[in-house]
């Protein structure tokens, strides 16, 4: 290898002494966080940013990421989960990622945490004010199932046009008598934009409105932020006469019994359990009744 | 010596092949690491698919990928993500230092035809001699760069440079340009910027091989327009800069590109009496991603000046916006082996209450 070559390799993000803190550089730091004040200014409003290529592969988090790169600073504690759970595969090499990178503590504990990404949960724990929760998002756009073109999508939105929608709503309703929204349920964000709330369950989606905590979303791949400020109503589409419906558990958890926690099926010694999705919330639990 | 005269008893694709077939990058220089040397084409379709030239970066990807281009333009990207872009260079196809022209459309264009390094003519039989990966040419560069014949030629009649092949139709004005590309960093601008002609022909310049293939494919196979190749060029750019102190025009280094022009006749251009013209450059020299991605750049051109009510996927920029870029048609399609319990039991609610099945991406 050229002398040249080892220089530039160097100046690299390639050992740990060449990393600049957060990973990104300051100038794509200013271009996400621009991006995100747009957003948290425009509450539910998809803000386009020039997404840059991170270390993990696209549809992995990237998007998040940049978030919390671009939002972490050193007094930050930082929790990362993947479905409720802090150890799962791709959790974890978030975590490793941006702790190395940054050097800042981390936790398990939603309570301790200040800054915590996440894809598919709301931690179980109710959040509070001057926490960040960082969504990963795949699909930004909650008018892609009315038309893939960002074009289409990017006009109905600046007109306030979710006619379509309502319209996919109503004939869900008419056909089978309730919303075929699985996950991912759209909301209207602060009385404007429809938003995707990404792809949490129906459950976590109340749990959005008027929260404490500042919820910032990224989507990598198609290069988007938006942002819920803290105490902002958060309404999923529903109609006046149709309740909207939550995924209903009739067990309680069969690790820490609790009510009303978000469930996950499981396999224990061959027969399957209902357990709860949040495992950190789910083990303190337990270590508190033992 | 224009490739549509050559005779096998001049030795033309055997020496082409011979070129071809050289140990280093195409302009005959081995990097320090072996996979340029022993792979070029490898390493130059990562280069190409990242829009990085740097091929000793490029072949550590590809061994840190285990061979996964996808993977390992995802490390150069990464890596070049980060690191500042202190200026822009302007160049144009004349500055070229031509290695190898081909002009498809012309018999014996100004500046003549040069074939270069090529396996196109040479017969596609695995060899199984041992000895080295290449059947045993000669390998240690005895055969000159006979890039060095382009400007050779061009001197000898008193050309400053090659021109572009298709100059003399567009000075007739038979040529419809279309919109004008704007030079735009996609990589560095927000998503809206794609757009810009300028942006997709970035997206194009580093559009997944495949992918760009595929669809280029499709849109010549049968439709109403007929697509000409031009000209297509391989060889070096010279990059030039702004010095920071003196304001001088300084030599920082040099690009190997490869660079397609495509006509277009028929469909679309119909009306307009003229050709369509899209052009098509990309890092390295995987050939056919720099033709794909003129015939593209053609078809999405001449969509812009007549849009289609329903377009084809090659004319519809829109769509290969979404298709072409390779970092995010795998990494999302990959995404799939990521955990999708929690939504899976929302999908699962619905089902037990008697909903139907329709279910989005996660």
């Amino acid at each position: 290898m050229t002398t040249a070559l080892r220089e530039l390799l160097d100046t690299g993000p390639r050992t740990r002494s060449g990393y600049a803190f957060a990973y990104m550089d300051e100038s794509a730091k200013r271009e996400v966080r621009r991006a995100l004040l747009k957003g948290v200014c425009i509450p539910g409003h998809l803000v386009p940013f020039a997404s840059r290529e991170m270390p993990v592969a696209r549809g992995w988090g990237s998007g998040g990421l940049q978030v919390t790169l671009a939002t972490i600073t050193p007094k930050d504690v930082l929790k990362v989960i993947d479905q409720g759970d802090d150890q799962s595969m791709n959790a974890v090499g978030l975590r490793e990622l941006i702790a190395t990178t940054t050097g800042v503590p981390t936790t398990t504990d939603a309570r301790r945490a200040t800054l915590i990404q996440t894809r598919h949960r709301i931690p179980q724990d109710e959040l509070d004010e001057g926490q960040v929760l960082v969504f990963q998002v795949p699909v930004s756009d909650p008018l892609r199932r009315i038309s893939a073109r960002p074009s289409v999508t990017r006009r109905l939105h600046a007109e306030g046009d979710y006619t379509a929608l309502w319209l996919y709503l109503y004939e869900d309703t008419a056909r089978m008598g309730r919303s075929s929204f699985t996950h991912s349920y759209p909301v209207r964000v602060d009385d404007g934009y429809v938003m995707t709330p990404s792809p949490i369950p129906r459950y976590d989606v109340p749990r959005l409105h008027q929260a404490p905590q500042l919820s910032l979303f990224g989507a990598g791949r198609e290069a988007a932020v938006f942002a819920v400020p803290p105490y902002t109503d958060v309404v999923p589409l529903v109609f006046e006469d149709r309740a909207f419906e939550p995924e209903r558990f009739t067990e309680c958890c069969w690790r820490c019994d609790a009510e009303g926690s978000f469930l996950d099926t499981e396999f224990v010694d061959g027969r399957q359990r209902m357990v709860c999705s949040d495992t950190a919330w789910c083990a303190r639990r337990r270590a508190v009744t033992e | 010596m224009g490739y549509e005269t050559v005779r096998a008893d001049a030795g033309a694709i055997a020496t082409a092949a011979r070129l071809a077939q050289r140990k280093g990058s195409i302009d005959g220089s081995a990097s320090g690491l072996d996979l340029a040397g022993t792979l070029p084409l490898l390493v130059d379709q990562v280069a190409g698919e990242a829009g990085v030239w740097e091929p000793a970066v490029c072949s550590r990807a590809i061994e840190q990928a285990r061979g996964d281009v996808a993977r390992a333009v995802s490390l150069v990207r990464a890596w070049a993500a980060m690191l500042p872009r202190r200026t822009t260079s302007r160049t144009d196809i004349g500055q070229m230092r031509t290695l190898r022209r081909i002009t498809p459309a012309f018999r014996e264009p100004e500046g003549g035809q040069y074939l270069g390094a090529s396996l196109d003519y040479a017969q596609r039989l695995l060899d199984f001699d041992d000895g080295p990966v290449n059947g045993g040419v000669s390998s240690n560069g005895t055969v000159s760069a006979n890039g060095t014949a382009a400007s050779t030629y061009a001197a000898a009649h008193g050309l400053a440079q090659i021109p572009r092949a298709l100059d003399g139709l567009d000075r007739r004005g038979l040529l419809s340009p279309g919109p004008v590309a704007q030079a735009i960093d996609g990589s560095r601008a927000p998503a809206d910027a794609g757009r810009e002609r300028g942006a997709f022909e970035q997206l194009l310049a580093r559009g997944e091989t495949g992918a760009l293939t595929a669809i280029a494919y499709t849109s010549i196979r049968g439709t109403d327009a007929a697509a000409t190749l031009a000209e297509l060029r391989l060889g070096e750019f010279d990059v030039y800069i702004e010095h920071p102190d003196t304001g001088g025009r300084v030599r920082i280094g040099s690009v190997p590109a490869t660079v397609a022009e495509v006509v277009l006749y028929g469909g679309r251009q119909k009306a307009d009496g003229r050709l369509g013209v899209g052009v098509g450059a990309t890092l390295g020299s995987v050939e056919r991603r720099a033709i794909s991605a003129a015939v593209l750049d053609a078809n999405c051109a001449a969509a812009t000046c007549e849009p289609a009510v329903a377009p084809s996927p090659s004319e519809d920029q829109e769509f290969l916006g979404i298709a072409l870029d390779g970092q995010e048609a795998a990494g999302f399609l990959e995404h799939l082996k990521l955990p999708h319990h929690v939504t899976f039991t929302s999908v699962l609610d619905r089902i037990a209450a008697g909903g139907d099945h329709d279910d989005e991406d996660a």
